[in-house]
């Protein structure tokens, strides 16, 4: 049976004066890891707390395991697990203390798995948390979430005061969730850290959806960076199409930079390997690339439509 | 030296912008204040002659003196003297409720904020946010000696000079500058910014207590007292100027300390070192009321002590106020024992429903404070991760709302119980327990009925909470004041303090005891719905 246990219809959200959603419309079904990426400031918290019933909707439709987040937030917050983006914790009390206190909550208990997750986050729970830096107290939200026994977990930005090393630590917990078939909504700027975990991608900008599905597809649709050096002088690629952006970076013309689609990488290759390729880097697409191809593709489709 | 105040100038002019509404509603309220005093003290003296004996008579009254101030004997008395006599302390105390927050805020605060590290990592000093703390503490006590001399020349008090005018405007000024230093110092000494503002507010109260104890027993020790300092400057009489070098001293001396530490300390920490705490919560830490008794646990500790300081140090100045008849000579030839009993009995019964006014007061700003908790908890960002979970909006403000509420109660009747039994153990005759009652019956309903009534604002408009306190304040001066200032007998009612009926001297009207029982449950009621209907953060 695949259901949704999240359904957004069309909401829309202002704060006095500005709009701070426009129009959000997604899914994320049962099962499944989603990512929720955005640049800061697009409505990616915004959206989650609607979802948590901490902010009334002024418009459209939002359910919560079937259920209105606003009115019953009674029944739906026990099945939730949330890490805030900027977690704020009490000043004097410890952190071994505050994962207690959120897990009993919600009506559950310090287990053997919390003791692990205290291991392997590097945590020690017997400072006060105003002694914390972010990235500890990003930890005590995250070890309570990660124990917890939930159904649908909410991460919003959960890596950003993590170092690399807690970062994969989260990123290998993420996959155990998958494993055991719960549902994740993730939300990034990164599209990197998003892509290791998620199983599909929804793409929020200035408070509008542009871009949802998964995530293979939308790679398909994206360019890789690329920065080349050559033996000889670099021509034809300014006439070659799905080659974006292209930059000399000497005189000679034999270093470059360029934006190129996926499906000529192919070609771009052959036409490259002639002249000697002396160094060759490519990057993944960044959130960047994506509004780019995003918006250049919107000015096509409006050309053809004209 | 001057590398560690880099950047102060600009620290200040930040500081001061920040800061311009709060200080400029205090600095008008302050000099209301005395413009208001000085002008009632005019109509006073200018008014029927029994208005003025009547006041005269109850300068001369040992809880009087213990509340307000003693004015010194042999001190003539005039608007310019008794306006000195009655309004010094008075003012010294709201300088320093004014002055305390503000200097907490420009460093501790800052500091706990985040503000400070990302100002410090720019080519500023280490000691800049206290120096520039200390420039505006400087500038603020100038503006308000300027303003408070300046409306008194206007007002032009009989009996008061030039010298006077001057020495009691400077003294206020000093008087807030010392306090702003003691705020300085405790910012660096504690380890958090409610912890410096409390402890400054700990100061504040002793020496407020020292000298009460010492202006009512012996005036000499009232030199003990910071506060006593300001009013031994007897302005318009003596005009003694020492005392204003003495505050000027040791502020200098609190301040320099506040600045050497700062210049030594790492940023975010106190002097006082920090424990390692417990791993794991305590069995009982599982819902949202426990959590807050745990970490309001501190707050909590200070206001019951208070209470029962409080009830106790005033119930042991009741004794005082009645035996002034036993021992006049004139009431003696004139009124037989049980009249002289009876008319004792009615002074301490006065005084008792002024303390009443006193600790309805006291339970109010903690009960308050702790509902305020709803909104501050919100905007330091603790109760986020709360809201996930399962206890709902309800359950989150109801749990703040009844915490001020019954701890407003426990601190009222804590503080009541105090002054009764320390009071009988200084009066003559015991006083009957009917008065006890009728001082928990009133005051309850209007301590609960403020606290309501803050919760409803918190719940439903939290921007304008400040308005409370003003609403409060402005009510608790009206009753307190309201007989020296020839305002009307109903002129308090606006507020639960006009409804006490001036408890325990008459019983409370059944109509009042059931109105503050409706503010009391329409006010939580519209303190949930409003949280519930509103955004969180």
């Amino acid at each position: 049976m695949s259901t949704n246990v999240i359904e957004l219809n069309h909401v829309q959200k202002n704060f006095g004066r500005t709009q701070a959603l426009k129009n959000v419309t997604f899914n994320v079904p049962t099962g499944e890891v989603v990512g929720f990426l955005g640049p800061n400031g697009a409505g990616k918290s915004t959206t989650i707390r609607i979802l948590l019933g901490m902010l009334k909707r002024n418009g459209g439709e939002a359910t919560v395991f079937g259920q209105d987040p606003w009115h019953n937030d009674l029944q739906i917050h026990p099945r939730i697990a949330y890490v805030p983006g900027d977690v704020y914790l009490w000043p004097n009390l410890t952190g071994g203390e505050i994962v207690d206190l959120l897990l009993r909550l919600n009506g559950q208990n310090h287990t053997a798995k919390t003791d692990e997750l205290m291991k392997v986050f590097e945590f020690d729970p017997k400072k006060k948390a105003r002694a914390y830096s972010k990235g500890n107290r990003q930890k005590v939200a995250l070890i309570a979430a990660l124990s917890q026994d939930a159904e649908l977990y909410i991460f919003d930005e959960p890596t950003s005061g993590l170092d690399p090393l807690n970062e994969l630590t989260f990123q290998q917990e993420v996959l155990k969730l998958k494993e055991a078939g719960k549902t994740v909504l993730l939300s990034s700027h990164i599209l990197s850290e998003v892509e290791k975990m998620c199983d599909a991608i929804v793409i929020i900008r200035e408070g509008e959806i542009i871009e949802q599905g998964n995530l293979d597809q939308m790679r398909h649709l994206s360019r890789l960076r690329v920065q080349v050096e050559t033996d000889a002088a670099i021509t034809g690629l300014d006439k070659q199409s799905g080659v974006y952006d292209l930059k000399f970076t000497n005189h000679d013309q034999t270093a470059a930079t360029f934006a190129v689609d996926h499906d000529v990488l192919g070609q771009v290759m052959a036409a490259l390997t002639p002249l000697g390729i002396k160094d060759f880097q490519s990057t993944p697409p960044t959130l960047e690339d994506l509004f780019l191809h995003y918006y250049s593709d919107k000015g096509a489709t409006q050309h053809v439509a004209q | 030296m001057w590398r560690n105040s880099r950047g102060t100038g600009y620290l200040l002019r930040a500081n001061l912008k920040q800061n311009l509404k709060f200080s400029l509603i205090w600095i008008v309220i302050l000099v209301m204040m005395i413009a208001s005093g000085a002008t009632k003290m005019v109509a006073l003296f200018g008014g029927p002659k029994t208005d003025l004996a009547d006041m005269k008579h109850m300068l001369t009254m040992p809880g009087m003196a213990g509340v307000f101030g003693a004015i010194p004997k042999g001190v003539p008395l005039n608007s310019a003297t008794v306006f000195a006599g009655i309004m010094m302390v008075f003012m010294v105390i709201l300088d320093a409720i004014y002055i305390i927050p503000l200097m907490v805020k420009d460093t501790r605060g800052q500091e706990e904020s985040g503000l400070l590290e990302m100002v410090r990592a720019r080519t500023v000093g280490r000691t800049a946010a206290v120096m520039a703390a200390v420039w505006e503490l400087l500038i603020t006590s100038v503006v308000l000696f300027v303003l408070y001399s300046g409306s008194l020349m206007a007002i032009n008090l009989q009996g008061a000079d030039l010298n006077g005018n001057i020495l009691f405007g400077l003294v206020l000024a000093l008087a807030n500058v010392f306090f702003g230093a003691v705020a300085l110092l405790l910012a660096q000494l504690a380890s958090t910014a409610q912890g410096a503002e409390m402890w400054s507010y700990v100061i504040l109260t002793a020496t407020y207590l020292i000298r009460l104890v010492t202006d009512i027993q012996n005036q000499k020790l009232t030199w003990l007292s910071p506060i006593g300092w300001a009013q031994k400057t007897n302005a318009y009489t003596d005009n003694n100027y020492w005392p204003v070098l003495m505050l000027a001293v040791v502020a200098l001396v609190l301040a320099g300390g506040a600045v050497v530490i700062a210049r030594t300390r790492d940023l975010g920490t106190g002097i006082l070192p920090e424990r390692a705490g417990r791993a794991r919560a305590a069995g009982w830490l599982r819902s949202v009321p426990a959590l807050l008794l745990r970490t309001e646990r501190g707050l909590l500790a200070g206001w019951l002590i208070s209470a029962v300081l409080m009830g106790a140090i005033l119930g042991s100045v009741l004794g005082g106020a009645g035996d002034v008849l036993k021992s006049n000579p004139l009431y003696r030839k004139l009124l037989d024992v049980s009249q002289i009993n009876a008319a004792s009995l009615q002074m301490t019964l006065a005084y008792m429903a002024m303390f009443v006014l006193v600790f309805v007061c006291l339970a109010v700003v903690a009960g308050a404070q702790l509902v305020g908790k709803l909104k501050s908890d919100e905007e330091k960002g603790y109760l986020g991760i709360v809201h996930a979970e399962k206890p709902t909006r309800t359950t989150i403000s109801l749990s703040y709302y009844f915490l001020g509420l019954i701890f407003s109660a426990i601190i009222y009747v804590v503080a009541i119980v105090c002054l009764y039994y320390s009071g009988n153990t200084t009066v003559s005759e015991p006083l009957p327990s009917k008065y006890l009652v009728r001082m928990l019956v009133a005051g309850l309903p209007a301590v609960l009925a403020f606290v309501s009534l803050a919760a409803a604002i918190i719940g439903v408009i939290p921007r304008i909470s400040g308005l409370f306190w003003v609403y409060m304040g402005a009510g608790l001066i009206v009753e307190m004041f309201g007989p020296i200032l020839n305002l009307g007998r109903n002129a308090g009612k606006f507020s639960p303090f006009g409804w006490l009926n001036q408890a325990p001297v008459h019983a409370l009207e059944n109509g009042w005891l059931w109105t503050m029982l409706v503010i009391v449950v329409v006010g939580v009621v519209a303190g949930v719905v409003g949280y519930r209907e509103r955004d969180v953060a």
